[in-house]
């Protein structure tokens, strides 16, 4: 065989093997929400912090609890041109999971909004991750 | 001296709450553009006491003649009875203009009052709502045309016909 076929061939084969030309893994972009406190009233992270779906990302907001909340709780993403409910859901205590709130196009603008379970009381200083 | 101060904030917000009702007082373009470079250069919030969802309306009826919009347009169709619980008087200013800049994005795209929604847009990004922050820079590149602002505008068309729906509900004049 000849040496440049076989130069070829062997190119190949790693790049089989190795994935090359293959599509890049989609890099969601993280925030860490530090100290959040929520209460049995619903209000936004950080005083109405806009967040927006990044480019880099497959288009979904997700969050997780980064230490194990200490009450079930309830996350939302609103619009943020008119506090519409995009989608969200509850979280029960000790779960540290990614939470899928809703899918939008690069550049949807939202707010993230949470509360605890009715009956339950506030929960203070518990720290969230924001996947966008 | 206390009198005529109060006075003067009963109109300042009565002006507000009749101007978010029936439209907008910064319909002629020199007050929005006015307006728009008043709020580009207004300093930044600090945050404050909670405000229950059911006087968010009218804290935001307050502040809205602060905010320009393009002429027909209201801020009446945010959802704050609907989306409940509490918001931050920055809170509520940062989601009006939020409102504003879809609706200057819909008013030039749609060939409405386009000179005066180029100069107000050109604001945009110097808003007190996300001055500085990466939603700023995010917004300075939708405003000036760059490939996020299709996605944009549709949620901006979206978010508009909803608008619509809610104030309507509730016996309010709908935006343009």
């Amino acid at each position: 065989m000849d040496r440049r076929v076989r130069r070829g061939l062997v190119l190949a084969l790693v790049c089989a093997l190795f994935g090359a030309g293959a599509a890049p893994a989609r890099a969601q972009v993280l925030t860490d929400l530090t100290d959040w406190n929520l209460t049995e009233s619903v209000s936004a992270w950080g005083g109405g912090t806009q967040f927006h779906i990044s480019q880099s990302g497959d288009g979904w907001a997700a969050f997780r609890w980064l230490d194990s909340p200490a009450k079930t709780t309830v996350i939302s993403g609103n619009t943020c041109m008119d506090l519409y409910y995009l989608g969200g859901g509850s979280i029960a205590a000790g779960n540290t999971s990614y939470l899928n709130l809703f899918s939008g196009s690069p550049g949807a603008c939202f707010v993230l909004r949470g509360r605890t379970a009715i009956g339950s009381g506030a929960m203070y200083n518990h720290d969230g991750r924001l996947k966008r | 001296m206390k009198r005529f101060i109060g006075a003067a904030l009963v109109a300042a917000l009565t002006a507000g709450t009749v101007a978010a009702a029936t439209g907008h007082g910064a319909g002629a373009s020199g007050d929005a553009l006015t307006l728009a470079s008043t709020l580009a250069s207004a300093p930044a919030r600090i945050v404050s006491e909670p405000v229950p969802a059911e006087r968010a309306r009218l804290v935001a009826d307050a502040h809205a003649a602060a905010v320009p919009l393009p002429a027909g347009g209201t801020f009446s169709g945010i959802r704050w009875e609907q989306a409940g619980g509490q918001f931050g008087r920055a809170e509520i200013a940062a989601v009006l203009e939020y409102n504003a800049v879809c609706q200057w994005l819909r008013a030039r795209r749609d060939g409405r009052e386009v000179g005066v929604a180029e100069r107000v847009l050109a604001t945009v990004p110097s808003w007190p709502a996300w001055r500085g922050t990466e939603e700023g820079g995010v917004l300075k590149e939708i405003v000036g045309g760059g490939p996020l602002l299709d996605g944009v505008l549709a949620d901006c068309d979206a978010a508009r016909a909803r608008e619509v729906e809610y104030a309507s509900s509730r016996g309010l004049p709908p935006t343009r």
